[in-house]
């Protein structure tokens, strides 16, 4: 499954990335033990792993990520996303509860998390893009 | 085509005199031939491929054109005018001295898949003079409430799933996928294990001389999985391929040629019709790229594919805009 290739110029470019991905991608794979979600069938790259979560209700997607990516709610409430990007985004949950219609630059979306629990989305367009909403108990 | 002084090479940047240029005209585009022989990807300046060929007669009839990301209903400032680069691209297509059997769209007709975005699309490709238009969904072309039903209510009259099919045409065996539906969370696209066993049933009765081509719109290798660029269970998918001697699997996505080859299969993406994106980790994220306007039309453009008979392979020519 080696070949050689004639014109470096062309080839070597996909070549050398693939070589050097394999590595920082099994590298970075590693280093996330705690890979939010199910691994295939091939060594998975998991594009930033959901980070502390923190208290809020809104959103910002910048530069293909969700910001912050894990959020706290109440039961009961709102939660907004903002597309700042220059490209469409949208949230698709995990396990298909809901997804948004896609959202141009400025546009938002909201949903109200009425039980609680923990809801793991990504963007419809770009799957690496991944996100937690936390809802806990309303007196909780 | 009117093309003529500012034809260049496309992506290479080979060096050409003038003389060379206007036969590489002559050819019928500019731009460069690849042919896979022996596993080697070999590309030829088209003007020295004409030389040696004898001109077009031998390189034989288009049988295809390849265009791809029109993304009509974008409107931002790395191409405001997308309608007029799909409306160029379509006159270089008209204007082939001999017309191709087909066209092949891999995928992102539209940019937010919206009902009056295929509907331009879909009266902006009518221009077509080539009546055969194949098509594979792009994750631009899935997002309306039923995930992909305004896509398959217009392209989804012959196909399975989520829009998969086959067809044969002048001995070649055509595979349209759809890696855009069943996105992997945190990673790439992803076909499904439907798709994957309608694959291995679909090519089990062909003989491996039967040269395939298989299309979908996201990479089928990992090409830059940091942007999510690949498709998940593709080894799985492909599989049933490696005992074939030619094939050729057409992607888009990227915006932008990126080629990869395993075993006997070859991989490229496409120029966009659109607008372009950065090169892998050229950039903090992908997405539109801007770049000066009177560079543009070189990042978009077309590829047409031949099929030189008892030789093969196909033969490539990407022709840009410039």
């Amino acid at each position: 499954m080696t070949f050689k290739v004639k014109y470096p110029m062309l080839m070597i470019p996909a070549c050398i990335m693939a070589a050097a991905l394999g590595m920082a991608v099994a590298a970075e794979h590693a280093a996330s033990a705690q890979a939010p979600h199910q691994m295939h069938d091939m060594v998975m790259p998991v594009s930033a792993p959901t980070g502390t979560p923190v208290n809020a209700n809104a959103v910002a997607i910048q530069n293909f990520a969700f910001g912050p990516n894990a959020i706290t709610v109440a039961a009961g409430t709102t939660v907004t996303w903002t597309n700042q990007d220059n490209e469409p985004h949208s949230v698709v949950m995990v396990d298909q509860s809901f997804r948004s219609t896609p959202m141009d630059t400025g546009d938002h979306f909201s949903h109200t998390f009425a039980t609680p629990g923990q809801y793991r989305y990504f963007c419809g367009f770009h799957p690496q893009m991944l996100g937690l909403v936390i809802v806990r108990p309303r007196n909780g | 085509m009117d093309q003529s002084e500012e034809t260049t090479v496309s992506d290479n940047s080979f060096q050409q005199s003038r003389r060379k240029a206007l036969k590489c005209l002559a050819y019928g585009g500019a731009g460069t031939l690849f042919t896979l022989a022996g596993g080697v990807l070999t590309p030829v300046d088209l003007a020295s491929a004409n030389e040696i060929n004898g001109g077009r007669a031998k390189s034989g009839k288009p049988l295809f054109v390849q265009i791809s990301d029109t993304h009509i209903g974008f409107k931002k400032a790395a191409n405001p005018e997308v309608n007029r680069t799909l409306t160029q691209t379509i006159d270089l297509v008209n204007g082939m001295a001999e017309q191709p059997d087909l066209i092949i769209h891999t995928g992102d007709i539209t940019h937010l898949s919206k009902a009056a975005e295929f509907d331009q699309a879909q009266q902006m490709l009518s221009q077509l003079r080539v009546t055969e238009l194949h098509t594979v969904p792009g994750e631009h072309d899935t997002q309306d409430p039923g995930n992909g039903r305004e896509f398959l209510n217009r392209y989804g009259a012959h196909t399975r799933g989520d829009g998969w099919y086959s067809f044969d045409q002048a001995g070649v065996h055509f595979v349209g996928l759809v890696n855009v539906v069943h996105l992997n969370p945190g990673g790439f696209g992803g076909l499904g294990p439907e798709q994957i066993a309608w694959i291995r049933d679909d090519v089990a009765h062909l003989r491996s001389s039967t040269p395939i081509v298989v299309f979908a719109h996201m990479p089928m290798w990992s090409l830059y999985p940091q942007w999510g660029w690949g498709t998940q269970d593709a080894e799985a998918a492909l599989e049933p391929l490696t005992r074939f001697g030619s094939v050729t699997v057409l992607n888009g996505h990227v915006h932008q040629i990126q080629q990869h080859v395993e075993g006997n299969i070859t991989f490229h993406t496409a120029h966009p019709t659109a607008y372009p994106q950065p090169a892998p980790g050229a950039a903090p994220s992908p997405g539109p790229m801007l770049v000066p306007a009177d560079q543009l039309p070189g990042y978009l453009g077309m590829r047409t594919l031949n099929i030189r008979r008892g030789r093969g392979p196909l033969a490539i020519t990407e022709t840009t805009l410039a």
